[in-house]
């Protein structure tokens, strides 16, 4: 029990970090779209596309490199 | 006998091979729990990832306002006091609690805290009152003062882990094996106490609430409050600065260089160079610092006399940085190859000398006239992260790539990750605090001619899209080293270590000396 609480724990931290550095890299690129003046539809759906890829990519990789 | 024959495989077993028990820095590694330490060091990473996106947030919406459609709890006005008190309180003050847990038990020569349990719950209670300050501010509960935004039960909470930390510290401190004091040590017990001075008179912790009758009025009071206790008043203003100002006085710059004491003789094998240049910035820093803080005021009708006494105090402040700068760049001499081959050297002692000139930047403008055309310009926010991001955050990541394969007995998962996280931040932050920079002089001077505020905003946007670029650099190193500690943690990196160095062997072209970090 403890052992499955704490791989749930450690998974919750890895979702997180992973959700923020996709938030990051998610604004900057609406930043970077908007300051190139791309009408605000094409800006957002990119921007939440980009931080999904980014989300996902993230966790994959983790995943892979260590059994949490 | 053959318990003798068995002892150095035991220890082996334990400890790794000979080798192992060397880190990067070629310390030998003994065991130490770091039970307390361990949590604050994490929590730390972990809140610097939450706290710069915060820092993220804030820069885009300078860019695109309607970023995020008007949600009220990610305005700009929410979110800022958020990044700013997040950097100083969640960040850099639990990767200090986390270094002042690792290195005193060592300085002092016991084998732990006085009590590591209670530095531990003292970690889980300081991150319960920092989600507390974020949940509260969020939702627009806020006393509205820079840098003590977060309302009276919040920080009433925050003084009681403090008390308990220092504590923890004079107990340990007592009973010490080694009896004469580093002056690490001297800064481990002085500037705790300071803080705790600061943070109860500065948030006039007295008063909760001034001017209710009862107890469900005072409540109410207290989450309601605009302003600080003393009311919108000058008064409150200058009670305010002075707090925030001991902040880095009291706080961030003596642990800087309580811990630059100890690291850097550390790694470098060295001695201090002089005892003497240390009880110089000790009490230099201890009498010059707690008067400057009025210089924020510098433009507001304050009394003359104390704009005179924060301007001279700037200016003397200077003395103590500078006997501490020679100190250490004098520990350093002859000893700065490892500043390329010791990443975390490189971290320390790139804060150091963005320390160095923060501390410089910052006495110049203390001086009126170049306050007058900086004063509320983005040149004061350069300012402000030169020294929480250049100096005090570079130290951090530092610190924290040092402690922690020190406590976990085992090489850093990535050297090359940290290297690529040096680089990030550092790129990041140089072309962050140029951008600012710029922005402020070119605020200053428009302002001074008289040009309209609606008028200087499309010449300064270019700047800010700018600055989220470098920021988001910033912010995706602290996610580097996130993933590097964690890798660390949880992979077997002595077996990947011994595997690089075996590789490394048997190239043809290898030479007998392990790759920079190994």
């Amino acid at each position: 029990m403890t052992r499955v609480l704490n791989n749930l724990g450690q998974w919750i931290v890895v979702v997180i970090m992973a959700g923020m550095m996709a938030a990051t890299i998610g604004l900057l690129m609406y930043v970077v779209l908007d300051a190139l003046r791309t009408p605000v539809l094409i800006t957002s759906v990119v921007s939440w596309v980009v931080t999904a890829v980014v989300l996902v990519w993230t966790v994959r990789m983790v995943a892979q490199r260590v059994h949490v | 006998m053959a318990q003798q024959q068995d002892h150095p495989s035991r220890v082996q077993a334990t400890f790794g091979s000979a080798y192992e028990r060397m880190t990067s820095i070629g310390q030998f590694v003994e065991a130490w729990p770091d039970h307390a330490s361990r949590i604050w060091i994490f929590s730390s990473i972990i809140w610097l990832g939450v706290v710069d996106l915060f820092g993220m947030i804030i820069a885009s919406e300078l860019t695109s306002p309607n970023l995020f459609g008007g949600t009220a709890w990610l305005e700009f006005g929410r979110v800022r006091p958020l990044h700013v008190n997040g950097v100083i309180f969640a960040w850099l003050t639990m990767m200090y609690w986390g270094a002042i847990f690792y290195v005193l038990p060592r300085l002092v020569g016991t084998r732990h805290m006085w009590s590591e349990r209670l530095g531990y719950w003292c970690a889980w209670l300081w991150n319960l009152s920092f989600l507390l300050g974020i949940f509260t501010v969020m939702n627009g509960y806020t006393t509205g003062s820079e840098y003590r935004e977060f309302i009276w039960p919040v920080t009433a909470l925050q003084l009681i882990v403090w008390v308990l930390n220092i504590f923890n510290v004079l107990m340990t401190v007592q009973m010490r094996v080694v009896r004469p004091l580093y002056v690490t040590v001297w800064w481990f017990i002085a500037s705790p106490l300071w803080l705790a001075a600061d943070i109860f008179i500065g948030h006039v912790m007295w008063r909760p609430c001034p001017t209710a009758g009862n107890l469900s009025a005072c409540l109410a009071e207290m989450i309601n409050t605009p302003s600080g206790a003393l009311g919108s008043s000058l008064n409150d203003a200058m009670v305010e600065w002075w707090m925030s100002h001991n902040l880095f006085g009291l706080w961030l710059t003596p642990m800087l260089i309580a811990l630059l004491y100890y690291f850097v003789p550390r790694i470098t094998n060295t001695p201090l160079y002089s005892h003497t240049l240390s009880l110089i910035s000790f009490w230099g820093m201890a009498f010059f610092y707690t008067g400057l803080g009025m210089h924020h005021l510098l433009q507001a009708p304050i009394p003359g006399w104390v704009k005179s006494i924060s301007t001279f105090s700037s200016i003397m402040l200077l003395v103590p940085v500078f006997a501490f700068g020679i100190n250490i760049w004098l520990t350093m001499r002859g000893n700065w190859d490892k500043f390329f081959t010791n990443l975390p050297l490189r971290f320390l002692m790139t804060g150091f000398i963005f320390y160095i000139l923060v501390n410089v930047q910052g006495s110049f403008e203390a001086i009126q006239p170049f306050n007058q055309m900086t004063h509320f310009t983005n040149f004061v926010v350069a300012h402000a992260h030169l020294a929480l991001l250049g100096a005090f955050t570079f130290l951090g990541m530092g610190v924290i790539d040092y402690i922690i394969p020190q406590i976990y007995r085992k090489p850093m998962y990535s050297w090359s990750l940290t290297n690529w996280q040096y680089w990030t931040i550092t790129i990041g932050f140089i072309g962050f605090f140029l951008v600012l920079t710029m922005v402020g002089f070119i605020q200053g001077q428009m302002w001074a001619q008289g040009v309209p505020e609606v008028n200087l905003l499309p010449v300064i946007h270019p700047y800010f899209v700018g600055r989220a670029v470098f920021g988001a650099m910033i912010v995706i190193s602290g996610f580097i080293q996130a993933y590097n500690i964690w890798m660390t943690i949880r992979v077997d990196t002595r077996a990947r270590s011994r595997q690089a160095v075996r590789q490394h062997m048997q190239h043809p072209l290898a030479s007998t000396v392990i790759p920079a970090g190994e």
